[in-house]
């Protein structure tokens, strides 16, 4: 057994792999998931059966998962799904917030910070 | 209530001069603050504990500490023992336990066996250990390969293993969590804990890699 140079083999393609979460929102809906577990709302291995099923549908739609962005999606999916079924949220509340937020962004001046006005809940 | 929520936009992208409204941000990151508006308004979670968190695994948990545990076993031949009757327990001498590091086993090289790690269901990684996983272990290619081919995967990373040595691939799951212990680099017997522990690579305790020779 030798430890050759893999300088240009195909796993060393993922070469921003020394960054924890490549993009912000990926730590963030890491983290809601980890706080909700560890809070008593679900157990690990629960979500980790509908993240396996969110990352089996997905690669039925695309060619194959590249383990960033796309995976994060699947365990976004994953959180909303388990999220709704253990009813701490619905899907209307979600959409509506999401829809807040877009506005939000849309219609603040760049540079001022984007606030959306708190409902309740 | 009559707080609002905020969001402070300090994006080091730049903008064309002609932006007239903030970026619009992504799908997935409109519905992560859906999300997060909505189970803090209802103090499901806590935003202290979020940043935390992410802080926690982007800073102070990694493949670091894995390394001490391998190190400890290469000079401490009762700690070895113990680390593959019992992981989880010798893992927690070390002080490293926690979420995803309850149900440890160590599976140690050896001449005639190389043990490679893979999560064949999502990415399940032993994070007290190991930190969270890097990409590659996350992605369709590397987890259905590695069963299927490990050796040529294996030669990917560049580590060819020798047709007479056995390649044993272990599946982690949410239950059980899987390290590999290496073979102590040859020409290393001058070195002590600490100065091994520099050797040992994260890769080399998935089984995608080898430990650093010694200087």
């Amino acid at each position: 057994m030798n430890n050759q140079s893999n300088f240009n083999l195909p796993f060393t393609n993922f070469i921003e792999d020394q960054i924890t979460f490549q993009n912000p929102w990926h730590g963030q809906v890491f983290a809601i998931t980890v706080q909700l577990s560890e809070n008593g709302h679900f157990s690990w291995t629960e979500f980790v059966e509908i993240f396996g099923d969110s990352l089996k549908e997905a690669r039925l739609k695309l060619s194959d998962l590249n383990g960033n962005d796309d995976y994060f999606n699947c365990w976004l999916t994953a959180l909303e799904k388990m999220i709704i079924f253990k009813k701490l949220a619905n899907i209307d509340i979600l959409s509506s917030l999401k829809g807040d937020w877009t506005n939000a962004y849309l219609s603040t001046p760049h540079g001022k910070p984007v606030k959306i006005k708190n409902r309740s809940v | 209530m009559t707080s609002e929520k905020e969001h402070n936009h300090n994006h080091s992208h730049h903008h064309k001069h002609e932006d007239a409204h903030s970026h619009l941000p992504s799908d997935p990151e409109l519905r992560v603050k859906a999300i997060e508006t909505l189970l803090l308004e209802k103090g499901l979670i806590d935003s202290e504990t979020l940043d935390e968190l992410i802080d926690t695994y982007e800073n102070k948990i990694g493949p670091q500490n894995g390394a001490k545990v391998v190190a400890k076993a290469w000079v401490d031949e009762s700690y070895k023992k113990r680390l593959l009757e019992d992981a989880t327990a010798a893992i927690r001498e070390l002080s490293y336990q926690g979420r995803q590091g309850e149900n440890m086993v160590v599976v140690e090289n050896t001449p005639d066996i190389h043990n490679v790690v893979v999560c064949t269901l999502c990415s399940c990684y032993p994070w007290p250990v190991l930190g969270i996983p890097p990409t590659w272990y996350k992605s369709d290619e590397y987890r259905s390969r590695t069963v299927r081919e490990p050796r040529k995967v294996l030669s990917e990373f560049g580590v060819n293993v020798d047709p007479k040595v056995k390649v044993k691939v272990w599946d982690s799951t949410a239950e059980l969590r899987y390290l590999v212990l290496p073979m102590r680099p040859k020409g290393t017997e001058h070195l002590n804990e600490n100065e091994l522990a520099e050797l040992v690579t994260r890769n080399s305790m998935i089984g995608t890699g080898l430990p650093e020779n010694a200087k």
